[in-house]
This record gives C-alpha cells, sequence and structure tokens, in this order.
C-alpha cells in the first residue's frame, strides 16, 4: 500500500515510478522535472545539436513511460533505464541519417573581444565538434560520465560491454579532445 | 590542454548548457492527460480480475451473513458476592453446586466453558415412570410409586430396600 503523506520530492525515481504504476499524475510531473532537461540534453548531444529530433526522442520516452509504466522492473535502477532508452532511440536515428557536421571556419573568433562566458560556449561548441568525429560509443561514454555523472559500472551496462572497454573509450576520448582542444585553450583563461 | 583541464571544462560547459534548456509544460500537460485516460476504474478492476474480486465479495457476504445471524455467547459467567451462597440439592442425584469463594473483589469471573465441565453429567431417568419426589425443609415425600418400584427391583421386603437405606427412613 502507498503511503498518501510521502513527500514526492523525498521519494526516490523508483518509488515515484512504482506511484506512476498506479497512475499517479504527482509522480509523473516529478519525474519530468527530474530527467526532461537532463535527456534532452544528452539527446541534442548525442544527435550533434538537432535540437528538434532530440524533443521528439524525449517526448517518445515519454510518452512511453506513461503508456507502459509497468515495462519498468523495480528493482533497477530507473535512471539507467530510462537513459538506456533514450541512448537506443539516438542510435537508431544515428544509422539512419549521417548528423549535419559544424564548419571549422564558425568556430574563427576574436578572442579579445569576447567575453569569459561566451568563451565557453564558443569552446563547447569546438567540444561537439570534435566528438562528432568520434565513434557514436565514445561519445555516448564521455558524455554519460561527464555531463550525466555516471559511474563506469553504469556506462558498462548501459553499452551492454566490459567494464574495462569502458575505460579505454574514456581514456582514448579524453586524449583525443586534450591533444585537439590545445589551441583553445587561450579562450578559457579568465 | 591537461585532459583534467578539459574535463573540468566539459563538466562546466554541460551543466550551463542543461541550466539553460527550458522545459516543455504544455508536453507535460499532455502527458498528464494520457496517464488520466489509462487510468482504470473500479468497474474495469473487477471485469479485469475476477477471481479475486469475486473471492472478496463472496468473504465479505460469509462475514456479513455471520454478524447478522450469530447471536454472540456468553463467554464468562459472573457470580456475585450478594446475596448468598445459593446450594441447590436434588434429592437423589446431586445436580449442580455453586461454591463462593471468598473473594476481595465484588465480582468473579468463570469461564463458561470450566463452569460447564464442572456439572456432572445428569443420569437418564425412565421416562415411563416418572418420578415425584418433594423437598421441603429436609422432609422427604416419595411418590408410592417409586417405592412399588424399589420393591419389584429387589424383591424384598421395605427394609431391604437401597433406596430406604439411602434415605434413613422405614417404608
Amino acid at each position: 500500500m502507498l503511503n498518501p503523506f510521502v513527500s514526492y520530492k523525498k521519494s526516490s525515481d523508483e518509488a515515484l515510478m512504482k506511484r506512476l504504476q498506479n497512475r499517479d499524475n504527482k509522480a509523473l510531473e516529478e519525474l519530468y522535472h527530474r530527467y526532461f532537461k537532463k535527456l534532452y540534453h544528452f539527446s541534442i548531444k548525442m544527435l550533434n545539436n538537432d535540437t528538434e529530433t532530440a524533443n521528439d526522442i524525449v517526448q517518445d520516452v515519454f510518452m512511453k513511460l506513461v503508456e507502459s509504466p509497468h515495462k519498468f522492473n523495480l528493482d533497477k535502477k530507473f535512471k539507467s533505464w530510462v537513459f538506456t532508452i533514450t541512448a537506443n532511440e539516438c542510435r537508431k536515428l544515428f544509422r539512419i541519417k549521417p548528423m549535419k557536421t559544424i564548419e571549422d571556419k564558425e568556430f574563427e573568433i576574436s578572442i579579445e573581444e569576447e567575453n569569459n562566458s561566451e568563451n565557453l560556449s564558443l569552446f563547447m561548441q569546438k567540444l561537439d565538434h570534435k566528438l562528432e568525429e568520434l565513434s557514436e560509443r565514445h561519445k555516448e561514454a564521455f558524455i554519460l560520465k561527464y555531463n550525466q555523472d555516471f559511474s563506469l559500472q553504469e556506462i558498462a551496462e548501459l553499452q551492454d560491454c566490459a567494464l574495462g572497454t569502458v575505460k579505454s573509450r574514456l581514456h582514448y576520448t579524453t586524449k583525443f579532445l586534450a591533444e585537439n582542444l590545445s589551441q583553445y585553450k587561450s579562450m578559457l583563461i579568465k | 590542454m591537461k585532459e583534467s583541464e578539459l574535463i573540468k571544462k566539459a563538466q562546466d560547459g554541460y551543466k550551463k548548457e542543461q541550466e539553460e534548456l527550458t522545459e516543455n509544460t504544455q508536453f507535460l500537460d499532455q502527458l498528464k492527460e494520457a496517464n488520466n485516460e489509462r487510468r482504470k476504474p473500479l468497474y474495469l478492476l473487477w471485469l479485469s480480475r475476477p477471481i479475486p474480486a469475486y473471492s472478496l465479495a463472496l468473504a465479505t457476504l460469509f462475514f456479513l451473513f455471520l454478524l447478522v445471524t450469530v447471536k454472540p455467547r456468553p463467554t464468562e459467567l459472573i457470580v456475585y458476592n450478594n446475596p448468598e451462597t445459593l446450594i441447590q440439592y436434588d434429592t437423589i442425584v446431586m445436580r449442580d453446586t455453586i461454591h463462593i469463594l471468598n473473594e476481595t473483589k465484588n465480582t468473579k469471573a468463570i469461564e463458561s466453558k470450566k463452569w460447564t465441565n464442572k456439572i456432572p453429567r445428569q443420569k437418564k431417568i425412565n421416562k415411563s415412570a416418572p418420578r415425584q419426589t418433594v423437598v421441603n425443609n429436609s422432609e422427604f415425600y416419595f411418590d408410592v410409586s417409586q417405592v412399588n418400584d424399589q420393591q419389584n427391583l429387589s424383591g424384598t421386603s421395605a427394609n431391604d430396600s437401597e433406596l430406604a437405606q439411602f434415605l434413613g427412613v422405614n417404608i
């Protein structure tokens, strides 16, 4: 029996999912507030800044959540489950159409004229651009680790591979990015 | 660029980007509507799970029936100290006796089961020859038929009658 007086904000994701399985709208609202931005941002990054497609994917994921919440196993972690669904949807699109690439000339900027905040966003654009050059799995591991705070084990489960493979992918990605983005280091100096 | 430096800046950048995103409230309303539409009314639950539902209904009816029809039996007998001890004797068979113990409290509770167990089983009386015995202040009056019966049973005089000897009377 679910306790009607429990705070939704303090509830775990899994407890909220249990409530959603009983068609609780407040639980749905709380999960939406917790995960919409995260999933949307993750999708945007995975789809090379295609915001419209990313929005469609996240909406599909939430619709699936509402249509069949019983598919979620309450013994498992909701975060891993929902990101796995989103990542699978992104991978499908990744295979269907090649993502648009950003030309290097877009990053030709006058460093002296830009303030620090804008420098950070330009750095992020360059980072995204370089991530596009990597494989889908390398990119995914990097974003999950440094954007969504996933543990290595969680990434391994999500990508269905060994822990060592994840470590290797992350090591390769960070090394590649550090080498290729060294020329933009000056942008980050305050 | 150092890798740690890259990671820190990437994390800062990702955090900033994520904060700048806005939630789609219209979509949230749509989700809530969709969720409401899928909420099953009670009668549908009844149809979708008939076995537990009917079992529950039958069990409820059964207990309601019991509640209405079966009157509760007394579970305890309360014996009061006042009035004084009542002792009832039968002339032939001691039927029952109520002993009142000295209790500090006004009442004493005795379990009905315990009480009934203490009562000795009553002997069967031959209905074909009803006996009438009247008890009145230590004087005993017997029906004539009883005396005749005794004579027939023993085949001897009244002096040999067990009943007469037992009662201490001369017939």
